[in-house]
């Protein structure tokens, strides 16, 4: 287990639990989380379901406030943060990958990523020389489903809109939640190669929920968890 | 099964807001159904009642003689249903005269009302205004009384017919005969009844001692012979008679039950004196028109409140759409455990039966509630009609929420979850459009609507009052087919008109704030449709409902004008206005703007008697309103202009007119009744103009001549009416009551006017129903856009959690709620706009016949329009605000948890 930031630091958990329910429903997610991560860095997170990935991922991105704990954005609480600040915040720099697409339907793939960049463009530090959508889209390998509805699209082609979409917000943190787990092993070959491609060309940290061996190999650092705890930290080659 | 149960009951109570919602959207629903209900059953028996009630004479059964007239009427008392029969007799008199100690005062010839002791008890065609009615003596018609200057105590003569012997009665009492075209009419059971002119002079006495004077110089009329002449006043004998009044409780219920009911007990009381009594039936007539009047208004209440409670149905489709999603899941659940589709479908009639029930008692107590409110002294409740009233609100509750629960979740019965989740998909034509349904059914209403308008039909009883609509299924057709219509067309239109908008705003491809919303819009067609049409609908139907009731409401005002004569009428005994100078005291009573003097007298065309007018034209144009449509071929103006030049000038109705093929300045003969001697005399009169109504006409067929030419005819000692405009008519007609009691006066306002004919039975009272169904289109219309943001912030939670998760701003997501709500809320009071009037134009014009005169243009009920709006407006703002708060709050680490 690694102790906080020892280096520059993008995000961090201090102590961070969270709890759902209430009484005997009470479920705890998170247990006094320590969590740091630099930018640029790609963690994957692993552990078996219900170990409290997808809470840390959501957490991190300012979805979900901890019940104790604090959670750091750029140097700033997020967790104090109200929900609208939180999603200032999220336009500004954090983006999410779902394990399915999330996409908005009554969109077309241009639309969503348009969306977000949108979103993205009405924040203080939006940056001048964003990709348009049509250019991420052309990214992903989608220009010819510019035009198409979430419906109309296959499982890769949306999680490949997805990632555009996450690009469209220019984010410094990548939050991918089992990116591939609702796809066939070619096409989740094929977009975590994508998802390797553009962190090297934007160079945004990355923190993905996996409990796919491949899919972890892929990255700098692997930090385990088991019932809400981080059981493990280790950094790879 | 019991799987289903469990899951249904642990589905209701899982989610109390949603429960919750589905009852009070169904009891609303099923609520206004249900007062319509009691309303139209409240009405009917009303009706019955009233009509029953307006009868002063139910039954006359002529018979030959005094003996048989006593025992028939005996034997009749003791029938079951009766509630009263007496022996009775009508006679004419040639003369009556008054010795005063100022000298001898005559009258002419006039008419005898005999009555058997207790007769005042139940029969209520005398009223008697002084003294009594008392063996050895007689009573006078107040008229009478005038005429001879007789008072209580004096002593008048009474000459049976020229040659017999007079005879000396002292005076018991003055009364007014109430009902003397009834009492006097000829008898006759086969023609049935034939009201009458009641006679100038008439005079009540007791039977006893009419059979002692009076009668025995009359050759009697024998029974089931025509008791009199065709014309009233020349009866030619004493026309023995048992008169009836039955028992109004026995007859109860609608109007058409009440008219069998009566029709029975006739037939079984003379089934039990064959050939002893015959009746004519003066209630039967009176029920029969009832029944005419009761089947119109239960039409024009089903054509007013039917459409409004299907579409506010359709909101309880609109709060099971908000349990679609959990359907799923249960669905899953069932079907993991093997659960057949039957059992799916059980499910959803268990939670529909828990739901109905709740939500049908609860309506049935708002209908008991919302009626109770509006009739004073209660709807008239029993247990029984409590029990019929709750059962069939459940019944409609159940299957409301059993359509719309079935409805919503049809898509989880058949599709998989995730084909289920796909709620965006391109949009393939629906059969209907492709077939032009909406524009066919628009031409069938216009088609309809036309040859209604131009043949001149309209919703009017058959002219032998059987209670049978003439063309009804026409009349059912134009409006159902035009909302039917307009709702299909608004579907087709809808998709497009956003469609262009969203390419005109964002271009191709949006990327703007704007565009976004529009293009989201845009491609939510089923969301956004049935919003729309649950919401215009229910705004049209409270346009249709205002709009229709103001103008129905106004001209029932115009009819009470036009029926009464002016805003205060004071009827004065004969010469009284004359001789105690009423019209100049009224006009100084304070709130009388003008007055006019008008002589209401009769008077034979050929053989028809008409009402004739004598009217003082340089003042008549003041005291009441004379509109340009009563006249034909000439303004009012112009029309009492030429009357003013003409002396023996008359106006004449057009059916006259046409039924004698008058045109004006032709010599007009008429017959009047002279009222020096009783007789009918011939007055030359000659036509001056053309009129189709005129105030306090109570037919069409009538006459309007000059008051001076016609008092020299008549010899009636001047006018018996004083029409006053007044600005405020309720006080003014007590002042002027006040000030002319003294002179036997009657004396009566618009606003009573109004209230009878609202309410009699000849017109049908939509106040009452109106005021509820107003009421719920303004709750209903507030409820579906409320439900219609709910939902919307239900169905796309999911959506703004994935938009809140990429950084969109609250407002920016919040103004998918409100640019929806917003779209749906124009787009349905355009609808509303249109839709109701076209709807009420057709209903007017539909139902013009019923309206006297008919109504020149529609009402428009401003503020309560603004009402029905505002209550939309201010519901979607409230809705959406409330919306902004919860998205605030949307848990959106679980939302985008679920896969």
């Amino acid at each position: 287990m690694s102790s906080l930031a020892t280096h520059a630091e993008l995000a961090a958990c201090q102590r961070v639990s969270v709890t759902f329910g209430e009484g005997d429903g009470r479920v705890l997610a998170l247990s006094e989380v320590d969590f740091a991560l630099a930018p640029g860095e790609r963690v994957g997170l692993h552990g078996s379901s219900g170990s409290g990935k997808t809470t840390l991922l959501h957490v991190l991105g300012g979805l979900v406030v901890p019940s104790t704990g604090r959670v750091r954005w750029r140097g700033q609480a997020l967790s104090s943060l109200d929900a609208v600040a939180r999603g200032r915040a999220r336009a500004a720099g954090i983006a999410f990958v779902f394990q399915s697409a999330n996409l908005l339907p009554t969109f077309t793939a241009y639309e969503n990523v348009a969306f977000a960049a949108e979103a993205r463009a009405d924040t203080a530090d939006a940056p001048e020389d964003a990709p348009t959508a049509h250019d991420l889209l052309r990214l992903v390998g989608l220009e010819p489903k510019l035009d198409a509805l979430p419906a109309e699209l296959s499982g890769g082609e949306a999680q490949r809109v997805a990632i555009a979409r996450a690009l469209a917000q220019r984010p410094a943190l990548l939050l991918s939640d089992e990116p591939t787990g609702h796809l066939d092993s070619d096409t989740g070959a094929r977009v975590l190669d994508l998802i390797d491609a553009l962190q090297r060309e934007f160079g945004f940290a990355q923190v993905t929920a996996t409990h796919d061996p491949d899919v972890a190999s892929r990255l700098d650092r692997g930090v385990g968890l088991a019932d809400g705890r981080v059981v493990s930290d280790e950094r790879f080659a | 099964m019991s799987a289903g149960w469990r899951l249904a009951a642990a589905g209701l109570v899982r989610f109390p807001g949603r429960t919750i919602t589905r009852v009070l959207v169904l009891s609303a629903a099923v609520a206004l159904l249900g007062s319509m209900l009691l309303f139209v059953g409240h009405s009917l028996r009303t009706m019955a009642g009233s009509a029953a009630r307006s009868v002063a004479l139910d039954w006359q059964g002529p018979v030959s003689s005094y003996a048989q007239a006593r025992t028939v009427a005996a034997g009749v008392a003791t029938q079951p249903g009766i509630l009263q029969a007496t022996p009775a007799a009508t006679a004419p008199f040639a003369a009556a005269s008054h010795a005063a100690a100022t000298g001898t005062t005559d009258a002419g010839s006039g008419s005898i009302l005999a009555v058997g002791p207790g007769y005042l008890a139940q029969i209520h065609t005398v009223r008697i205004l002084q003294g009594s009615l008392r063996a050895g003596a007689v009573v006078l018609d107040q008229q009478l009384a005038a005429t001879l200057q007789a008072h209580v105590g004096d002593v008048v003569t009474f000459t049976a017919r020229p040659g017999t012997s007079p005879q000396r009665l002292p005076v018991s009492g003055v009364a007014l005969i109430t009902a003397p075209d009834l009492v006097f009419q000829p008898l006759n059971p086969l023609l049935g009844p034939a009201p009458a002119q009641p006679p100038a002079n008439a005079a009540i006495m007791p039977l006893q001692t009419f059979a002692t004077t009076i009668a025995p110089q009359l050759p009697a009329i024998a029974s089931g012979a025509t008791g009199a002449s065709a014309v009233p006043g020349a009866q030619a004998g004493v026309q023995w008679q048992v008169q009836v009044q039955v028992d109004p409780s026995r007859l109860g219920g609608t109007p058409a039950q009440a008219l069998t009911r009566a029709g029975q007990i006739a037939r079984r009381v003379e089934r039990t004196f064959p050939g002893q009594v015959q009746f004519v039936d003066n209630l039967s007539e009176s029920l029969n028109t009832a029944a005419s009047d009761a089947l119109y208004a239960e039409t024009l209440y089903i054509m007013l409140a039917v459409p409004g409670a299907l579409v506010a149905l359709g909101l309880a489709y609109l709060a099971a759409l908000g349990t679609v999603e959990r359907d799923r899941r249960d669905l899953a659940l069932l079907r993991a455990r093997g659960a057949a589709r039957n059992a799916l479908v059980a499910m959803a009639l268990f939670e529909s039966a828990a739901i109905g029930l709740v939500a049908g008692l609860l309506g049935a107590g708002m209908a008991f509630a919302a009626v109770s409110l509006i009739i004073k002294g209660g709807v008239g409740l029993t247990l029984t009609r409590a029990l019929v009233t709750g059962a069939i609100c459940v019944a409609l509750a159940f299957a409301g929420a059993a359509v719309a629960r079935l409805g919503a979740t049809r898509s989880a019965w058949q599709a998989s979850v995730s084909e289920g989740r796909r709620s965006v998909t391109r949009e393939v034509k629906p059969l209907w459009q492709r077939l032009y349904l909406d524009f066919a059914a628009l031409a069938v209403a216009g088609l309809i609507y036309w040859l209604t308008a131009s043949t001149g039909f309209s919703a009017v009883v058959n002219p032998d009052s059987n209670p049978t609509l003439s063309l009804s299924v026409y009349m059912f057709f134009a409006p159902a087919l035009l909302w039917l219509g307009a709702t299909l067309l608004v579907v087709r239109l809808r998709g497009r008109t956003l469609a262009w908008l969203a390419a005109r705003v964002a271009g191709e491809r949006v990327s703007s704030h704007g565009g976004f919303l529009l293009t989201s819009a845009s491609r939510r067609g089923p969301a956004l449709n049935r919003g729309l049409l649950v919401v215009g609908l229910l705004l049209a139907f409270g346009v249709n409902l205002g709009i229709f009731t103001a103008t129905y409401n106004r001209q029932a005002s115009v009819d009470a004008e036009l029926t009464l004569g002016a805003d205060v009428v004071t009827t004065a005994p004969p010469g009284v206005t004359a001789s105690h100078e009423l019209q100049r005291r009224i006009a100084h009573v304070p709130g009388v703007q003008a007055t006019t003097a008008v002589d209401h007298s009769y008077a034979y065309v050929g053989p028809d008697l008409q009402d004739t007018f004598g009217v003082d034209v340089a003042t008549i144009a003041g005291a009441t309103t004379l509109r340009n449509s009563y006249f034909i071929g000439a303004s009012a103006r112009q029309t009492l202009a030429r009357l003013k030049t003409m002396r023996d000038g008359v106006l004449v109705s057009k059916e006259t007119i046409g039924d004698y093929q008058l045109s004006i300045g032709n010599l007009l003969n008429l017959r009047v009744l002279d009222h020096r001697d009783g007789r009918f005399k011939v007055v030359s009169f000659h036509v001056a103009g053309i009129v189709q109504e005129f105030p306090s006409a109570p037919r069409d067929s009538f006459m309007v001549a000059n008051l001076a030419y016609l008092r020299e005819a008549d010899h009636t000692g001047g006018p018996n009416v004083v029409f006053a405009k007044a600005s405020d008519p309720t006080t003014t007609a007590r002042a002027v009551a006040a000030a002319t009691r003294a002179d036997g006066t009657i004396v009566r306002d618009i606003g009573e006017q109004v209230q009878q004919t609202v309410s009699s039975i000849t017109t049908v009272d939509l106040r009452g129903i109106s005021d509820i169904e107003e009421a719920f289109a303004l709750a209903l219309a507030a409820a579906a856009m409320a439900l219609f943001v709910a939902l919307a912030v239900i169905e796309r939670r999911h959506e703004f959690a994935t938009m809140a998760a990429v950084g969109a701003r609250l407002r920016s997501i919040t103004a998918f709620v409100w640019s929806e709500a917003a779209l749906v809320l124009i787009a349905g009071l355009l609808l509303a706009a249109a839709l109701g009037l076209l709807l009420a134009a057709m209903l007017v014009a539909m139902l013009q016949h019923v309206f006297d005169p008919p109504p020149e243009s529609l009402a428009i009920p401003w503020a309560y329009l603004g009402e029905l709006a505002g209550a939309a407006v201010l519901t979607t703002a409230l809705a959406t605000a409330i919306s902004a708060r919860r998205l605030r709050r949307l848990p959106l680490g679980e939302l985008l948890r679920e896969q």
